[in-house]
C-alpha cells in the first residue's frame, strides 16, 4: 500500500549516537517502565508534535479558531496520545517528557 | 490471514470492474477495518484492489455553498480542513471525537 513512501521506525529516530529529543526526554523524565509501549509512544509523540505544528486540530482544540497556533496543553497532549496505551501506567511521565520537549521549541 | 492477490488500481473503471466481477474481491482503502477482520479470518477475500492512488481524496467547496468530500478523504483531513472547521464545526468535532488522528 505504501510502496515508494518513506517510513521512519523507532530505529530511525536517533542520529547515530545522538538521541532524538523525544528519546532523551523519555529517559530524563522516566517515561516508561517495562518498555513495551515505548517505541510506539515515542514515534507517536514525534508525529504528534509535527501535527500540532501543522495546525491539525484535536477534539480538545477550539475547532473554529483556525488562526491561533495550537498551544500544547496537558489536555491536548493526553487527547492526541490517547491512541497509544501504557499498561504500566507511565502516562504522567510520558506527558511530562513530551511537555518538556514542546516547551523547548 | 488467508493468502490473497493484490492490485494497486490506477484507473477507477478498472478497480470497479475487478471487484464487481469477483464475489470474493474487495476494495482496500484505509484498511483499519478490513485488514483486522482478515487477520481474524472473519473476512477472507481472495483479491484486494487498493484504491488509494485513484485521486479521490479531494475536499472541495461548491459554488452553491455545500462541500464535496471525496470517497477517500480521510477523517483527519476532513476534520482539519479550514472550510469544514469554519462552516461545519460540528462535523469536525464529531470526527475528532471518534478516534485520535493517528488512527
Amino acid at each position: 500500500m505504501h510502496d515508494g513512501k518513506e517510513i521512519t521506525t523507532i530505529e530511525g529516530l536517533a542520529n547515530d549516537d545522538e538521541l532524538h529529543p523525544i528519546q532523551a526526554a523519555f529517559i530524563e523524565y522516566d517515561g516508561f517502565q517495562c518498555g513495551y509501549c515505548t517505541p510506539g509512544q515515542i514515534c507517536s509523540a514525534v508525529a504528534m508534535l509535527e501535527e500540532v505544528a501543522a495546525g491539525e486540530p484535536s477534539s480538545v482544540t477550539a475547532i473554529t479558531d483556525i488562526e491561533t497556533p495550537i498551544e500544547l496543553s496537558e489536555a491536548e497532549i493526553r487527547d492526541r496520545m490517547s491512541g497509544t496505551l501504557c499498561c504500566c501506567g507511565a502516562y504522567d511521565r510520558i506527558v511530562a517528557a513530551i511537555q518538556a520537549v514542546s516547551n523547548q521549541k | 490471514m488467508k493468502p490473497f492477490a493484490y492490485d494497486r488500481a490506477t484507473e477507477t473503471d478498472t478497480a470497479i470492474g475487478q471487484v464487481m466481477g469477483n464475489a470474493s474481491a474487495k476494495f482496500l482503502a484505509g484498511g483499519t477495518n478490513l485488514l483486522d477482520l482478515m487477520q481474524r479470518y472473519i473476512e477472507q477475500p481472495d483479491h484486494l484492489t487498493d484504491i488509494n492512488r485513484l485521486g479521490l481524496s479531494s475536499i472541495a467547496p461548491l459554488p452553491d455553498g455545500g462541500v464535496r468530500i471525496g470517497a477517500l478523504a480521510s477523517n483527519s483531513a476532513v476534520a482539519a480542513h479550514p472550510v469544514i472547521r469554519s462552516n461545519y464545526p460540528m462535523l469536525s468535532q464529531a470526527l475528532l471525537s471518534g478516534a485520535t488522528q493517528q488512527l
